[in-house]
């Protein structure tokens, strides 16, 4: 096993890698369920108000 | 239900919106259970290369975030050609909804390819031609996103933008090829070679892990975004109470 620091000078790169795609992946997960989110409470005030315009003309 | 009859349903908004969240946890669950096995091994019990040392471990990221970048902009091309010839606006809101998921997991790529190149090659970056065409790629994903935001109407920026992704997709095969074709700095295909893949076992099942594993994450995300786009897109979308914005 690989224990944290074994890696020498390469442990930057590596785990630097590693942290930059959490970063990457949380970013995507947490922006892309906003935006649903965000979607989904815009239609239903859209609903609610009786506003048939939406976004498409 | 014929083929067809199924494609149908499915072609329809409020029958997609179901079937993406119905989808979401088939793709979530084992997404995570893959990338926890694929990338805790790759980092802590593959063994280390005999040539590259520790550093090759970036592999379980960038490979695979490589493959991202070109199955996201494949599936925009096609569902992009197919938007445009028999004109099914859910195939323009796939392709919307996967562009911002291709351009980040190619500046992952880009950029875990870079801490990669720096301590092999002594360079952060080079103008190779595997690094330049990937980069490339990543000005189309940015310039059909740019395109799409500078149309006030909707279905002028699907047709602008459908017609860059697939004129694009000429960029997919130099990417891959790109180290046959050229004197490149960077490695040859490791896994998907003629006389098979260029690593042992131990390294080589946690780096399919974790293929496997982003290929679902990229699924599930993109079922989120889609499911985002149908319902910007519908103008009344009365089917969304009748569902309920839990009922996956």
């Amino acid at each position: 096993m690989t224990e944290i620091g074994a890696m020498g000078s390469y442990g930057v790169y590596v785990y630097g890698s590693y942290l930059l795609m959490a970063v990457v992946v949380g970013l995507n997960w947490w922006l892309s369920a906003r935006r649903e989110r965000l979607a989904i409470e815009q239609a239903m005030r859209r609903l609610a108000a009786h506003d048939t315009k939406g976004e498409t003309p | 239900m014929g083929m067809w009859t199924w494609f149908h349903r499915l072609a329809s908004p409020p029958s997609c919106y179901r079937t993406a969240g119905q989808l979401k946890p088939w793709f979530w669950i084992p997404a995570v259970l893959l990338l926890g096995y694929g990338l805790g091994t790759g980092l802590w019990f593959a063994p280390p290369d005999y040539q590259q040392g520790d550093a090759y471990r970036i592999i379980y990221i960038h490979a695979p975030s490589a493959w991202l970048s070109l199955l996201a902009y494949t599936t925009m091309a096609v569902a992009s050609a197919v938007a445009l010839v028999w004109r099914i606006k859910l195939a323009h809101a796939l392709t919307a909804a996967l562009a911002p998921l291709g351009a980040s997991f190619t500046l992952l790529c880009l950029v875990t390819g870079s801490l990669w190149g720096r301590p092999m090659w002594g360079a952060y970056w080079a103008w190779d031609a595997r690094l330049t065409s990937e980069l490339i790629l990543l000005f189309l994903y940015l310039g059909y996103m740019a395109l799409r935001a500078a149309y006030d109407e909707r279905e002028r920026a699907d047709r602008a933008s459908a017609v860059l992704a697939v004129v694009g997709l000429v960029n997919v095969p130099v990417i891959h090829f790109s180290v046959v074709w050229w004197n490149s700095l960077h490695q040859g295909s490791t896994v998907i070679r003629s006389g098979g893949p260029a690593m042992p076992t131990s390294m080589l099942i946690p780096l399919l892990a974790c293929f496997f594993g982003f290929t679902l994450l990229l699924a599930y995300l993109a079922c989120i975004r889609l499911r985002a786009e149908i319902v910007l897109r519908e103008r009344k979308p009365t089917w969304l109470v009748n569902q309920g914005r839990d009922h996956d």
